[in-house]
């Protein structure tokens, strides 16, 4: 009896000890547990003011740009004081028709001739009253139509007989006001509707127009053009990618494949160029030429083709990483395929978007050949030569780098996979 | 064989062997647009208003280029309206602006180039600025507008019970991703075409201010800068109206439905 009894009390004990160790535990969990809530309560709160700080920062660029730009506003229309040029407010414009001038096939453009009152702004003239003439025509392809309040730089020239009749001459509009017009609306709409992307994407504009405007001063400067748009392109690449897509693996996956991408298609317009003999290339139609030509335009082929290049590696490394995010385990043959059918998709908009980027600055050239009576096949070889091969290789570019990305993001991101699991 | 027509070459082998069917279509339809455009330009020299050329132009290019490879389908018409919409909405935006900045024609930099042609042509050149400046953006816009489009309706897809503000702000939401990279795109397209220009500047030791204000300067920064005001624009625009479209056809679908089980 007395040993059940204390066997009974032992297991007593037990059930007692077993009791007290689970409500330990039980306890112990809800402490651990309250823990974490309190830990992930005050992480959340530390998220939060993370948030808040950076919205409070991006907050006050938006602000500080929106300002900047109201600054610039003003100041760009009341900076004729900065200008050396003389400046003129045009008040009045009176305009007669001139005899109109003929073209081959006897059709008239109509001439008119423009008598212009108008008020000196700056320098020691500042605030006489001047006349000048203007000759404008109906196309004005090269001359200038005026209107009241415009503004214009004029040229002053002394008798040298009479040292006070002075008569000035137009010379041309002042057109910054204009720039800062659209850049202004472009900054605000992009802050507007692109929010912190935008302020990005604005980021990333900026610092590229910056490094270009570097690589073209260190050229004038002597340095070797090939060598630094090597440079250059790596730093685009670089500073895009990351900017767009932060820093992290697959931010890496778009950086190799883009340059894989840009180096083979580079390749492959070297050996069409070498294979054809630069047939059909008139260097010497180039616009704007100051340099030896060939050097150039390969690095505005160059150029060229990364932004698009740079496009599709950002998208396909993106797309491969969602999939893989989804569906740890998916097979190496799916993801390929499925990033195939992702590029099918983007490759024809992308490569019309190049072809209408590049073609449109030529049409008004082109209009002026048809005009004057080429033919098309002279105008395609001669004017649109250059346009069109920029857009061809920047498309072959687009085309080649879609399997060269692809690759390599379905390896680097699916390592990245292995080492987590 | 010239350079151009073996580019040409590599390509279409490129794109048939990437794409097969797809890549096939995706390169005709880069020639139908480039003898479209062609066409337009023809149209122009015959004396035909050029905004309303390059109106009916877009109409033709962007309605071969969604319909013809991605085929006639909600999402491609919904594309399409957003596109003819900004393109007006840039039109009347930047006209009146172009005109008064007289950036039309040609500058005194390109005057070796025009010394032989006769500059009275009869043609309009403020109004062939706007021209250029819609083509140069329409490629971009077309691209952003059925990306967006197309991942709205797969959204739309997965999820039937998704409403109609939170589609648009998934809309918008993808279209602010693509804004990084397109702007990338345009940005180092238009660099490229911009280089000679600012080394001729540089060579010629022009100052800034000459630069700034200069027409050549000003008609390709009002292209550049009207290009990304074009992709800013259709990232809403597409949202909205492919929100719309879906919808549209859905709650008659519904309807339908309802009809069919009653």
């Amino acid at each position: 009896m007395i040993e059940m009894n204390l066997l009974m009390i032992e297991e007593k004990a037990n059930i007692l000890r077993w009791f007290y160790y689970r409500w330990r535990r039980v306890q112990m969990i809800t402490i651990i547990s309250d823990l974490r809530v309190q830990g992930k309560k005050w992480f959340d709160k530390s998220i939060k003011t993370m948030r808040a700080r950076r919205n409070l920062v991006v907050l006050s660029i938006v602000i500080g740009l929106i300002i900047a730009s109201i600054i610039g506003y003003y100041f760009v229309c009341n900076d004729e004081a900065y200008y050396k040029k003389t400046i003129a407010k045009i008040t009045k414009v009176t305009q007669t028709n001139a005899p109109p001038i003929y073209d081959e096939n006897g059709k008239a453009e109509p001439i008119y001739k423009q008598e212009i009152q108008a008020f000196i702004m700056n320098g020691v003239h500042k605030g006489e009253e001047i006349h000048l003439q203007n000759q404008t025509s109906f196309s004005k392809a090269y001359d200038l139509s005026f209107n009241v309040n415009d503004e214009v730089f004029v040229a002053i020239t002394k008798d040298t007989s009479n040292s006070k009749q002075v008569s000035y001459q137009i010379i041309d509009l002042k057109r910054d006001k204009y720039v800062a017009y659209v850049t202004i609306i472009f900054v605000l709409l992009i802050l507007f509707i692109g929010g912190f992307k935008g302020l990005r994407s604005l980021t990333s504009v900026v610092v590229n127009v910056l490094l270009f405007s570097v690589v073209i001063i260190l050229y004038l400067k002597g340095w070797n053009l090939i060598l630094l748009s090597i440079i250059a392109s790596l730093l685009f690449i670089l500073i895009s990618i990351s900017l767009v897509s932060g820093i992290n693996k697959k931010t890496a996956a778009a950086v190799i494949g883009t340059m894989a991408g840009t180096l083979l298609s580079m390749i492959i317009t070297l050996i069409v160029i070498q294979f054809t003999k630069a047939k059909g290339i008139h260097y010497e139609a180039m616009e704007f030429m100051t340099r030896p030509p060939e050097q150039i335009f390969l690095v505005e082929i160059l150029v060229g083709t990364l932004g698009g290049i740079m496009d599709i590696a950002i998208t396909i490394s993106s797309s491969i990483k969602e999939m893989y995010d989804k569906n740890p385990n998916m097979e190496w043959g799916a993801i390929i395929k499925s990033g195939m059918e992702i590029g099918r998709d983007i490759m024809g908009t992308m490569a019309n978007t190049l072809v209408f980027a590049y073609i449109s600055g030529s049409i008004p050239m082109i209009l002026l050949w048809m005009k004057n009576g080429f033919s098309t096949s002279e105008i395609i070889n001669y004017n649109l030569s250059f346009e069109v091969i920029r857009a061809l290789t920047g498309s072959i570019g687009i085309v080649i780098s879609i399997p060269i990305t692809l690759y390599i993001a379905a390896l680097l991101l699916r390592k990245d996979r292995m080492e987590v699991a | 064989m010239s350079v151009t027509f073996a580019l040409f070459v590599v390509l279409f082998i490129l794109m048939i062997a990437l794409g097969g069917g797809r890549g096939s279509k995706s390169f005709f339809t880069l020639i139908f647009n480039l003898i479209v455009l062609f066409i337009m330009l023809r149209l122009m020299t015959y004396g035909f208003e050029p905004l309303k050329v390059t109106i009916i132009g877009c109409i033709i290019i962007s309605s071969i280029t969604l319909f013809y490879i991605n085929g006639i389908h909600k999402k491609t018409i919904a594309s399409l309206i957003s596109v003819l919409l900004v393109v007006l909405a840039t039109i009347l935006l930047i006209f009146k602006m172009v005109a008064e900045a007289k950036i039309q024609g040609f500058g005194k930099e390109q005057a070796e180039e025009v010394t032989y042609m006769s500059l009275y042509i009869h043609l309009d050149f403020s109004k062939i600025v706007t021209s250029v400046i819609i083509i140069a953006l329409l490629g971009a816009i077309i691209d952003v507008s059925i990306s967006i489009s197309s991942s709205m309706n797969e959204i739309f897809l997965i999820d039937n019970t998704i409403s109609k503000t939170s589609l648009i702000k998934s809309g918008m939401n993808i279209g602010k991703d693509i804004l990084g990279t397109m702007t990338n795109t345009l940005l180092f397209a238009y660099i490229a075409g911009f280089m000679t220009l600012i080394l001729w500047f540089g060579v010629y030791n022009y100052t800034i201010l000459e630069v700034i204000n200069s027409k050549v300067f000003c008609e390709e920064i009002f292209q550049i800068i009207s290009s990304g005001i074009g992709i800013i624009l259709i990232i809403p625009v597409t949202a909205i109206i492919t929100s719309m479209i879906l919808f549209l056809k859905t709650t008659d679908k519904q309807k339908k439905e309802l009809k069919n089980k009653l």
